[in-house]
């Protein structure tokens, strides 16, 4: 098959039942029905399971319960429904099991709009939900992106038998790009046995249990510590990140997903002005990317981090800085997309600071 | 190419109804002749006519019959109450553009008694790379499933094979290829070829009209 032109939020779904997924779970909501049109059309002809629950604190224990007897299980959602799984999405860390998780995010806060923003960064890479667990989260930026991140996820959620979160904006989901699906890598489709898994005693000595309740502190200390091993384990394995043009830039923008590319546009423009101009792309918002700004603080000016939220990556932007140069911000939020310009004139302020 | 009062463009999701809708009511308008875009999405949350509807009014003195626009981004599948007076006005011109698959089609289906004596093209546009319509049989299935919604006949085909910015010649020729075969399966004639237009100029001797198409619906980094 050559390439095919797709929705962002259709692609997702494809990327997944190729990646083996045979179990989605959903509950509709703007901008990302399409996936769950999709799995609804698609899950039959391949013999999976495609389920509307009555809510989406129905669906992510659903998903629990699939992704705890071992299956590849995906669920996806917008802004306010993401909301509602936090419990559920602490449970399934927790009880350490693996599934993948989509935020195709909408603005806020409360049921906000249905126009694309990035202001559910926070809740995505900082513990949505109660106690200390982390999220592995990744951000495509096109449309091709998303359909190998969206296979990595799966392998990545297998291997530290935790949630991988796939995060990106409405525009992402609604836009159609060409995307090719023989170009993916393979390997990750393959799903290694899960011995942890409940799927009957079979003849193992013991019964598998799925849990996340723990009443001796002793004992819960101990999974805590465990859980975040995986963590370091994670962070150092699964750094992902792009950088453009950063050997000679004065001012290096911070940007991820589809605002990336507004940022590539405004890099662009400024070239033709000779200003130089470079992007760093976290594409593992978590692990946050650090290597990138260790490689380029000692020659750049300052950072400009542009999002479609209040500024909430800026906060990890800091944590990798660390001090030693300025961070600044450029956002737009309830549905309002940076404009190549506008982030241009951001640009201009800073180099003319001293 | 010669049009009727009223044009309907049917199709799967991603076909470009959008794009040809826009572009045929500039045709109409070129020829003289008032004309308004029906805006009957209620599935798709962004790029939908309405959000060019300043740009197509003061550009080309065409209005946009959707909802109003301090609804514009309700997530509320809500149709205008102006489209019957389009479709009962005897004078004005104006094209359809129904939202994708049978879903978005279904919306369009409570017009069909009050069409049913109107002079009526109904095109149903193919993109045979879009993956549920990449050949003759699933794009047949696909027609008859959106006829159905739409309580309504196509009574033209229309080739818009494409891969948005990554077009080539090579991806019309393919579509017209599969388009030909529906037409001969389904005795239903190919009404145009379109392509976007550094596309469109590089084909020749189609055998059909080849419809030049200018972008309206971009990505904020496609504007510039």
């Amino acid at each position: 098959m050559a390439k095919v032109l797709m929705k962002g939020n259709e692609a997702l779904a494809e990327a997944a039942i190729q990646a083996g997924c045979r179990h989605y779970f959903g509950y509709p909501i703007t901008p990302q029905n399409e996936v769950t049109a999709y799995m609804a059309k698609r899950m039959p002809e391949v013999g999976g399971v495609f389920l509307q629950a009555e809510s989406e604190v129905s669906a992510i224990n659903m998903v629990y319960g699939a992704g705890g007897a071992g299956a590849r299980v995906l669920i996806t959602s917008s802004s306010p429904g993401i909301s509602l799984m936090q419990e559920g999405i602490s449970y399934i860390a927790g009880a350490e099991v693996p599934c993948v998780i989509a935020n195709i995010m909408r603005g806020g806060p409360g049921l906000g709009g249905i126009q694309p923003s990035q202001s559910d960064y926070f809740q995505a890479t900082k513990g949505g939900g109660h106690g200390d667990y982390k999220l592995i989260v990744l951000a495509p930026s096109t449309i091709q992106e998303m359909a190998e991140l969206v296979q990595q996820a799966f392998h990545i959620a297998d291997k530290y038998r935790n949630p991988v979160m796939i995060l990106g904006d409405g525009m992402l989901g609604q836009m159609m790009e060409p995307v090719d699906f023989d170009i993916l890598k393979k390997e990750e489709n393959k799903i290694e046995e899960k011995p942890w898994a409940t799927t009957g005693k079979g003849t193992r000595n013991k019964r598998n249990i799925i849990n996340s309740l723990e009443l001796d502190p002793q004992i819960l200390e101990k999974h805590n510590i465990e859980i975040f091993k995986k963590y370091q384990k994670a962070a150092k394995e699964e750094v992902r990140y792009e950088m453009t043009n950063c050997e000679e830039a004065e001012i290096i923008l911070v940007a991820y997903g589809t605002i990336a590319r507004v940022a590539k546009n405004a890099i662009e423009i400024a070239k033709r002005e000779n200003i130089k101009v470079g992007l760093i792309r976290p594409i593992s918002l978590w692990p946050f990317p650090e290597e990138p700004f260790k490689k380029t603080k000692d020659h750049v000016k300052a950072y400009l981090t542009i999002e479609m939220s209040m500024g909430q990556m800026i906060e990890d932007v800091k944590i990798a800085v660390n001090g030693q140069k300025e961070v600044y911000f450029y956002g737009r939020v309830g549905g309002m997309v940076p404009e190549p310009m506008a982030i241009l004139e951001e640009i201009k302020k800073i180099r003319g600071k001293k | 190419m010669d049009f009727k009062r009223l044009t309907v463009v049917l199709g799967h999701y991603g076909t470009g109804k959008t794009e040809i809708a826009i572009n045929y009511a500039r045709y109409i308008k070129t020829c003289g002749y008032d004309v308004d875009i029906v805006d009957l999405d209620i599935v798709n949350p962004y790029f939908r006519p309405r959000e060019v509807r300043k740009e197509l009014l003061d550009g080309w003195g065409i209005k946009v019959i959707g909802v109003d626009e301090k609804y514009m981004n309700a997530d509320m599948p809500a149709l205008s109450r102006d489209i019957y007076s389009v479709i009962q006005d005897g004078e004005k011109y104006a094209v359809f553009d129904v939202g994708g698959d049978d879903a978005g089609a279904i919306a369009f289906g409570q017009y069909h008694n009050i069409l049913a004596d109107k002079d009526v093209d109904v095109f149903f546009v193919i993109n045979v790379n879009r993956p549920f319509t990449k050949d003759a049989e699933s794009a047949i299935k696909y027609m008859t499933l959106v006829e159905n919604a739409a309580r309504i006949k196509v009574t033209h085909l229309v080739n818009n094979t494409h891969l948005s910015y990554e077009t080539m010649a090579d991806d019309v020729i393919k579509g017209l290829e599969v388009t030909e075969d529906v037409s001969r399966k389904t005795g239903i004639p190919i009404k145009m070829t379109a392509a976007k237009r550094d596309v469109a100029e590089k084909l020749k001797n189609m055998g059909y009209d080849v419809f030049p198409i200018d972008l309206y619906m971009k990505t904020p980094w496609n504007k510039i």
